[in-house]
């Protein structure tokens, strides 16, 4: 928690949520922890979908939009999934459709 | 002229849900009324997707899971009004989306395929476990970053 280079809230915001989002289960948080100096998820600089052009941002394909949700549900700014900008609004309108249908949640409480 | 013999329409999906403890006849019975609706409006249902019943990321109509049903169709923009006013009158409907998915396809063209049911997919991983032991630990911590 306490950790000395967390400067402002935009950089605490990319190194803990966005990469324990799409990571999930237990041991994100433990990670988190020791490997806090380097930028995480910002290393992959390449858009995932220019990348691969057979791979579609479908809003019923829970599994690969869970990636670009942190932890909390909410959708993980481009600047660090990487996307490019248009492919970054096709995952948010994505997103946004499959949250009304239910598939993914607009927010995950703690309690 | 060829323009005016080929009939172009858009392509469109609706997902619909329905409560989890709708019977199969009544699945059934929706589908057939739904598909009677899209043939009404001069559209063409290409299929039914049974989904199955799912766990919803949230509860929907006081409900963990709902049953997710897919239809792909064709047909002219006023169709989807049209259809969405009908899920809208069923009971079990508790919600539904429709999302265009083409413009100018050939009516024609497209067949109509069987109705499919897939099985429903489930989580594999223990999310329960994962969930809590997070919490515990988690809890200063998301707080202070946010």
């Amino acid at each position: 928690m306490a950790r000395p280079d967390m400067g402002g809230g935009k950089a605490a915001f990319g190194r803990g949520e966005g990469r324990d989002g799409p990571r999930g289960g237990g041991e994100g948080r433990g990670g988190g922890e020791e490997g806090a100096g380097r930028r995480g998820f910002g290393r992959r600089r390449v858009c995932r979908f220019c990348a691969d052009k057979n791979l579609k941002v479908d809003y019923k394909d829970q599994g690969n939009l869970k990636y670009f949700l942190t932890e909390r549900g909410k959708i993980i700014p481009r600047r660090i999934s990487g996307n490019c900008a248009k492919h970054q609004r096709e995952v948010a309108t994505a997103i946004k459709r499959a949250r009304l249908l239910s598939i993914l949640p607009y927010t995950v409480t703690a309690a | 002229m060829p323009e005016a013999q080929k009939r172009l329409v858009r392509e469109y999906e609706t997902i619909y849900l329905l409560k989890p403890e709708t019977p199969d006849d009544q699945v059934e019975e929706i589908k057939e009324r739904l598909r009677g609706v899209v043939s009404r409006e001069g559209g063409k249902v290409i299929r039914f997707t049974n989904q199955g019943k799912r766990k919803t990321a949230y509860a929907v109509a006081k409900q963990q899971k709902a049953l997710f049903m897919h239809c792909l169709y064709l047909g002219k923009p006023g169709l989807v009004q049209e259809l969405e006013r009908n899920l809208k009158m069923i009971d079990a409907v508790t919600r539904f989306q429709s999302v265009r998915l083409a413009d100018d396809v050939d009516l024609e063209a497209r067949a109509v395929e069987a109705d499919v049911k897939v099985a429903p997919v489930e989580e594999e991983r223990p999310r329960d476990e994962g969930e809590r032991t997070e919490e515990f630990e988690g809890e200063g911590d998301s707080r202070g970053e946010e």
